[in-house]
């Protein structure tokens, strides 16, 4: 009977009468901070930003260059914003890529 | 506001300073002048000065209530003197009247040429203000870089 | 997260403020030889307790930037200037003190641009390691 070693398929379940217990939770809980923030919300909202800013970054750029407004340290203002958050969301996922490969490259 | 409207601004000045030291040349010019086409000896010139908002110019700034406080300047009008001319006794003067008078520009040179002096003043003021603005800019396109 | 640039907001408010300013300067300049003209100075509500109100100065009309975000400085107010003696014309623009104004407000946009300029850098650099 080497069903035993190998793992176990879920029609054979019924038909070996085995009965559930415990489990169907949907996967390990998130990770929260002393406000009870979850980090996956964090990058969430940090993604939606940096988005944010690349569409003012370019509303801005693009009203100015078809001359309809003329605030020049506005419009630059917006460019390094969206620069700057676009670069925090670039390290943060090499930050986590890295993160993931050394637990991958991790002997068990 | 933005540093273009203040670069309309300053341009507006210019204009209107190149203007009157125009008319104070017309003047100097034609300070002996007894023959006109319009008749008579001529007549000295003076523009008229008056502000306008800068958001005439500037459409999207009508939203911003600051930049009605920002005026440019215009020659509205050339106002043309009515004081009497000066009557000059030189009956030898082809123009001269049965009197022996002759009717002379009303322009004091003296006082053309302080107008002379202040509008170049006020000229010189405006280059270096629109210096200023420039390097405004350029400060603010050196944003990015630290 | 949107607080990322918090500290740069004060700065950005002067930068406009300086801007607004310089407008109003140009402005008088330009106006120097127009019959009855009065110049204008704007503040915000921080300069002006520093001036103490003691400026010959009577409001003409507010002008009403609201900055909810930024710390200190509220609406900013264009005042008109009358000093002791207008000239024959009625004007009472003072050339020579524009211009001082205009270089001073020049050198304080610059400064301001500078500043915000570091700041960038320094969040830029604590993001990625370089500059």
């Amino acid at each position: 009977m080497s069903t035993f070693i190998v793992p176990l398929e879920s029609s054979l379940v019924r038909e070996l009468g085995m009965t559930e217990v415990g489990g169907g939770t949907p996967g390990p809980a998130p990770v929260r901070n002393e406000q009870g923030a979850a980090f996956v919300d964090l990058l969430r909202e940090m993604v939606g930003e940096a988005d944010q800013s690349l569409h003012q970054a370019d509303e801005m750029t693009t009203s100015f260059a078809r001359g309809q407004q003329h605030d020049l340290h506005g419009t630059m203002m917006a460019l390094n914003q969206a620069n700057i958050r676009l670069q925090l969301v670039n390290e943060t996922r090499n930050y986590l890529l890295e993160a993931y490969r050394e637990v991958m490259r991790m002997t068990v | 506001m933005n540093l273009f409207s203040a670069m309309e601004i300053i341009a507006s000045g210019l204009c209107a300073q190149r203007t009157r030291l125009n008319l104070v040349a017309s003047n100097l010019a034609n300070a002996q002048t007894t023959r006109t086409p319009e008749g008579g000896p001529y007549r000295r010139r003076d523009p008229v000065f008056v502000t306008s908002p800068v958001t005439t110019r500037f459409q999207e700034l009508r939203g911003d209530p600051l930049a009605q406080h920002a005026s440019l300047v215009d020659v509205s009008e050339v106002a043309v003197d009515d004081t009497p001319p000066r009557m000059v006794y030189d009956p030898e003067h082809p123009d001269a009247d049965t009197l022996g008078y002759v009717q002379m520009p009303n322009i004091n040179v003296i006082e053309e040429m302080v107008n002379m002096m202040t509008a170049s003043r006020a000229y010189e003021a405006g280059v270096t203000a629109m210096q200023t603005v420039r390097s405004l800019a350029e400060a603010a396109l050196r944003l990015g870089q630290s | 997260m949107s607080q990322l640039f918090e500290s740069v907001q004060p700065l950005s408010f002067a930068l406009d403020y300086h801007v607004a300013r310089h407008n109003l300067i140009t402005s008088n300049i330009a106006n120097v030889d127009t019959p009855g003209f009065r110049p204008r100075e704007i503040t915000f509500e921080n300069e002006l307790e520093r001036l103490g109100g003691s400026l010959p100065m009577q409001e003409t009309r507010e002008g009403h930037l609201p900055r909810p975000d930024a710390p200190g400085p509220g609406s900013m107010r264009v005042y008109e200037e009358t000093w002791a003696s207008p000239g024959a014309d009625g004007n009472f623009v003072r050339l020579e003190l524009e211009m001082s104004r205009l270089q001073a407000n020049s050198v304080r946009y610059r400064a301001a641009t500078q500043m915000v300029a570091q700041h960038l850098g320094m969040l830029r650099y604590s993001i990625t390691g370089r500059r």
